[in-house]
């Protein structure tokens, strides 16, 4: 078989080429669709970040007019206001006279509106991004690489 | 042949030393320290932009919820300087001249500065404000206009937070205001804590660094003891009865004596607190007060003190009775006149009322008998009692820029100096401070003090503030106790003795269904040529229901031309406001609230 082999590339030296031709190439494959793949990770976690840098300005906005519309609800509300309605509607202010006492067993009394408390926020400055997006192909074949070896105990 | 492949190797050699060439050239720039500056420079100032990030300042409620200080969205509007264009700037001027209504050659100036995007160069110029605090209705009146008009795209804006006051003026006294800074009032007492400090972080350009924008923690919210509606009516019934009775001013604390806590804080002169700085504090001029310049205060119940009159002298016949003096119905012969320190005191109306019993003293406010019980008591005695009830000092409140004046006792006789000219204790003091002339006091040191009388003796540490928002959660204020003056039963004495005063001269203070303690104070007002004949401070402390006081109320007319005796000017307004504020407090007539006690 080898025989055969060694005559069939005697008779037919370009059958070498073709062969070296065919590894270059393969190569080249291989290469194009790994750079293709970096590319495609890339450009979407560079869309990504763009989308999370759009959002955390929207966010910024959003904290911002809810701040300012609770402030519109309160002035629609104060009490100058309520009272001027108050009385357009035909209400008037309760005197002695008017009210009546009752004792009510387990009545809580008078309740409050209820405050909004703003959630503790510890997240220090990070980045978004996690780095399975961000790093090169390089990295992740010596990290693949390493964390393989690590994992075998070599 | 050999031709053409010395031909080859020789177009081969070129390539290969062409080839390291370049390798060489990439080495040297990758390694040169030259370059290597130049590319983290000119990468950085692509990639790395820095940006202020501004905290939300905190908001500020009353013990309800309802909200007295907080943010709106307001909007920067200015021109992009790198965008406008020869073409777009006739358009840009009259557009934002007419939207904003900012002076046409104003906005003509801004927008013709020449762009200079240099940072370092004095000229630095990339955006240039055309107008502040814009409102939304204004920003939608631009976006629409930008959509027909092409010269207009330079226009942007930026949006920010705004300090805003729901209520208005309504209780500035004790809020303050902010304008880059918290001033007066709680704004200024707890400015630290309602806003951190803005950060400037570097961010990242690089979409693959893309960072969290750093989350500056918003200031702190803080709950306030103020009962919205309890400040509301007692502003709108002393803004009335200043009016009515011509008062140059007028302050009003309304005050829980189990807790110290303020329910309602009010003095004038109010402006809105919504205005810009300058206009607000035009409100507040500076004024020639004999001789000096003083600036009005911005809340006299904790900025202004003042001789308080007759109302002090619930602190001396407290010490009389707590120290064993004398008892409520021990005997005085009243005969108009006594003698203290060189001094001739005399009453209110120069006249002898004959056998008095102590409720008796305070129904008619002798000052005789007030000085009598000083010379029985002893000065030491009477000084003590003074300090036990903190008068010599600030009441610590949680507001901002409260005064004192200092007490003038023996043991400090020369707070100013030892200049004889300068204002000294001498003997005869002692006889008029205890009718309240010869000390002087703010409202905020005068209802705290007198509390103790309300609260078995215990004087709580007066306090705005209800609780603070922070951290995710709600922290509580505790109540303290700052001294116990005097004991339960004295407290008890006294209050049933003022209910008695008010009841036997059927005050004007008195209100229907519910029993109520209180003393009236008139007071003259010392100038650089002596005390003023005319003109008064009238001042009305008074607290209830007597059997179980829930709220003390402290009010001064200062200067009132309708009268000058507070029984016909203040005691009708405690009266006023005390129907009010039971109603509002859900307080039952003592009937009603027996009734259900004993059920």
């Amino acid at each position: 078989m080898k025989n055969n082999t060694n005559q069939a590339y005697r008779q037919k030296p370009s059958r070498i080429r073709t062969q070296w031709l065919s590894v270059v190439l393969l190569v080249v494959v291989l290469g194009v669709l790994a750079v293709v793949l970096n590319l495609n990770i890339t450009s979407k976690s560079a869309h990504a970040g763009v989308q999370v840098r759009i959002l955390e300005a929207e966010r910024e906005k959003l904290e911002r007019t809810i701040s300012g519309n609770r402030t519109i609800i309160a002035q629609l509300t104060s009490a100058k206001t309520m009272q001027e309605r108050a009385k357009e509607l035909g209400y008037i202010k309760a005197t002695r006279d008017n009210i009546k006492y009752l004792y009510i067993s387990d009545y809580v009394g008078k309740e409050g509106q209820t405050i909004i408390i703003p959630q503790t926020r510890n997240n220090p400055t990070q980045n978004l991004i996690k780095p399975i997006y961000t790093r090169s192909v390089w990295d992740w074949l010596f990290q693949g690489t390493f964390a393989m070896l690590d994992r075998e105990g070599k | 042949m050999s031709q053409k492949l010395t031909r080859f190797y020789f177009i081969g050699i070129i390539f290969i030393l062409f080839a390291i060439a370049i390798v060489y050239r990439l080495i040297q720039i990758q390694t040169d320290p030259f370059f290597t500056t130049l590319s983290d420079t000119v990468g950085n100032q692509a990639s790395v932009k820095v940006k202020t990030y501004e905290p939300v300042r905190g908001n500020i409620y009353d013990r309800w919820g309802n909200l007295l200080a907080g943010n709106t969205e307001v909007y920067e509007i200015g021109v992009n300087l790198n965008q406008v264009k020869e073409d777009d700037k006739a358009d840009l001027v009259s557009f934002l001249s007419s939207t904003t209504g900012v002076d046409r050659e104003l906005v003509s100036e801004r927008v013709n500065i020449p762009y200079e995007p240099n940072s370092e160069s004095p000229n630095f110029a990339v955006f240039s404000t055309i107008f502040k605090n814009a409102p939304k209705e204004m920003i939608e009146e631009i976006e629409m206009a930008q959509e027909e008009n092409s010269h207009l795209r330079s226009v942007s804006w930026t949006g920010r937070l705004k300090r805003t006051y729901p209520e208005g003026s309504m209780g500035i006294n004790y809020l303050g205001f902010y304008s880059s800074d918290g001033f007066y009032g709680v704004e200024g007492f707890y400015n630290n804590i309602l806003s951190t400090t803005s950060t400037q972080t570097s961010i990242s350009m690089n979409p693959y660094d893309v960072m969290a924008i750093p989350e500056i923690p918003e200031g702190a919210g803080i709950i306030l003891t103020i009962d919205r509606e309890i400040q509301n009516r007692v502003e709108e019934i002393m803004d009335r009865v200043i009016k009515e009775n011509g008062a140059s001013s007028g302050t009003a604390i309304v005050y829980d004596p189990e807790t110290g806590e303020i329910l309602a804080m009010t003095s004038t002169p109010r402006a809105d607190p919504n205005l810009s700085t300058g206009s607000i504090l035009d409100q507040y001029p500076v004024e020639s007060v004999d001789g000096y310049d003083v600036q009005t205060p911005f809340n006299r119940a904790v900025m202004q003190t003042y001789e308080p009159g007759s109302v002090f002298k619930v602190f001396t016949m407290a010490a009389a009775l707590d120290s064993g003096t004398v008892t409520p119905d021990t005997e005085f012969v009243d005969t108009g006149v006594e003698e203290y320190g060189g001094l001739t005191i005399y009453n209110w109306d120069y006249g002898a009322w004959g056998v008095q019993t102590m409720t008796g003293c305070m129904q008619h406010s002798l000052n005789v008998c007030m000085v009598w019980l000083v010379k029985q008591m002893g000065t030491e005695t009477f000084y003590n009692y003074l300090s036990a009830f903190n008068l010599d000092r600030k009441t610590n409140v949680d507001l901002d820029n409260e005064v004192s004046y200092p007490l003038l006792s023996p043991n400090n006789p020369t707070p100013f100096g030892s200049d004889p000219l300068l204002t000294r204790w001498t003997d005869s003091m002692t006889a008029t401070q205890a009718f309240g002339q010869g000390v002087a006091v703010t409202p905020i040191r005068m209802i705290a003090s007198i509390a103790a009388l309300a609260n078995d003796g215990r004087m709580m540490a007066p306090h705005i503030q209800k609780a603070i928002i922070q951290d995710g959660r709600i922290r509580y204020y505790n109540p303290k106790i700052v001294s116990t003056p005097i004991k339960p039963e004295t407290a008890h004495t006294i209050t049933d003795m003022l209910a008695i005063s008010l009841e036997g001269e059927s005050s004007t203070a008195l209100v229907e269904g519910y029993r109520v303690s209180g003393k009236t104070g008139t007071a003259e007002i010392p100038t650089s040529q002596g005390y003023t004949t005319g003109l008064t401070n009238a001042s009305f402390v008074g607290w209830g229901p007597s059997s179980d006081p829930k709220f003390i109320v402290y009010i001064w007319l200062e200067k009132p031309t309708s009268s000058i005796w507070a029984s016909l000017v203040t005691a009708p307004v405690f009266s006023e406001i005390v129907e009010n504020i039971v109603i509002l407090m859900n307080i039952p007539p003592d009937n009603q609230r027996e009734q259900i006690a004993s059920n």
